[in-house]
């Protein structure tokens, strides 16, 4: 097995995907790498190089002279000038399309890389797109036809933050041979099939259509604090976060992070905003059936 | 079964569809050693001895 290279880079990003990535335990993220003979040339937090160091080694990588085989990109890619559209002296725009036309896996870690998330948001002053998608549309930053030397499209690993595991397990699948399957929106199906409602411990009050009034209640969060867990799909409520709780295992709504449309689809966080999908209402309704014989009241 | 199909086959095999797809753009001649090298740099060599079964 090669060792690949692998390299991290940000653009508008409140950092909280490598905090979360960073985090990773069983294993640690930095171990995973060791392990999985992957190098970290370059991430913006654990690095020990900076400044000329740093720039060196990006210009290294953009002549060729440094090989690329993994590019994960956190935060949204500003298109407008004037918006932090430099880093370590250099043009982000130019970076990015530079570093993803020579890797052979690129991927999108966060919403905001992904979709673009928060700062995507209006007004998008900064003209914020994600790598590959702008919301529910495709075509972001780097085009709808982008494919990286592997032959997938940006793979988005959304999340606000992302999960460590969806990460790690991911670049784990393409060390070990395992196929990775995305699903419409490019992300991963191994961790983005599920709804964020499997799993949920108010899932029986959902059934029985008891719906807490506010967040120390106990009842299902979707009807009246506006849990977006129905129609968001994550695995949070099957993998848990550190091993043992989610947003709404910790009594807080889900907010729909890891949907594309996230931010501006899910507010007023509080309020219910989406209908049921017909797929998910048929599921919820027949799950109702079998449990209890009837339908909520 | 031609070499792009085979080697359009253990691409799945390893890394999945969009994967496989990208083997639609090489020529029967040059499928393989590209493929090899791919699943050679990502999986080793044990992996990548497949390819010269074809």
């Amino acid at each position: 097995m090669e060792e690949l290279n692998l390299i991290w880079m940000q653009g508008q990003t409140c950092d909280g995907d490598s905090m979360s990535v960073i985090d990773a335990e069983r294993p640690n993220f930095l171990t995973f790498l060791e392990r999985n003979k992957i190098n970290l040339l370059y991430h913006p937090t654990i690095s020990p190089i900076f400044g000329r160091d740093a720039q060196r080694l990006f210009n290294d990588c953009m002549e060729g002279k440094i090989r690329i085989d993994i590019f994960i990109f956190e935060g949204s890619v500003p298109t407008k000038e004037g918006y932090g559209e430099y880093f370590e002296g250099q043009d982000v725009g130019g970076m990015v399309r530079n570093f993803a036309s020579k890797s052979m896996l690129t991927i999108a870690v966060g919403t905001c890389a992904a979709f673009g998330g928060v700062p995507a948001a209006p007004p998008n002053e900064s003209g914020a797109v994600g790598l590959q998608w702008h919301g529910y549309t495709k075509g972001g930053f780097l085009g709808e036809e982008y494919i990286a030397g592997l032959g997938f499209p940006v793979i988005n690993i959304p999340g606000c933050p992302t999960h460590p595991d969806w990460v790690i397990n991911t670049l784990q699948s393409f060390r070990l041979g395992r196929p990775v399957l995305l699903d419409k929106f490019n992300r991963p199906k191994d961790y983005f099939e599920e709804k964020v409602h499997r799993g949920c411990k108010h899932c029986e009050f959902h059934e029985r259509g008891i719906w807490a009034k506010n967040y120390t209640e106990v009842g299902c969060f979707a009807a009246k604090l506006g849990c977006k867990g129905r129609t968001t799909n994550s695995d949070c409520n099957i993998r848990l976060w550190n091993g043992v709780s989610s947003c709404t295992r910790s009594g807080a709504p889900c907010i729909g992070c890891t949907d594309p449309g996230f931010p501006v689809s899910m507010v007023p966080f509080d309020e219910e905003t989406l209908a049921l999908p017909d797929d998910v209402q048929a599921e919820i309704d027949a799950r109702k059936r079998v449990i209890y014989g009837g339908e909520s009241q | 079964m031609g070499r792009k199909e085979r080697c359009k086959e253990l691409m799945a095999k390893y890394f999945g569809p969009a994967t496989a797809q990208l083997v639609d753009t090489m020529t029967e001649e040059d499928c393989v050693d590209k493929c090899k090298q791919r699943v050679s740099a990502f999986l080793g060599e044990d992996a990548a001895k497949e390819f010269d079964e074809i």
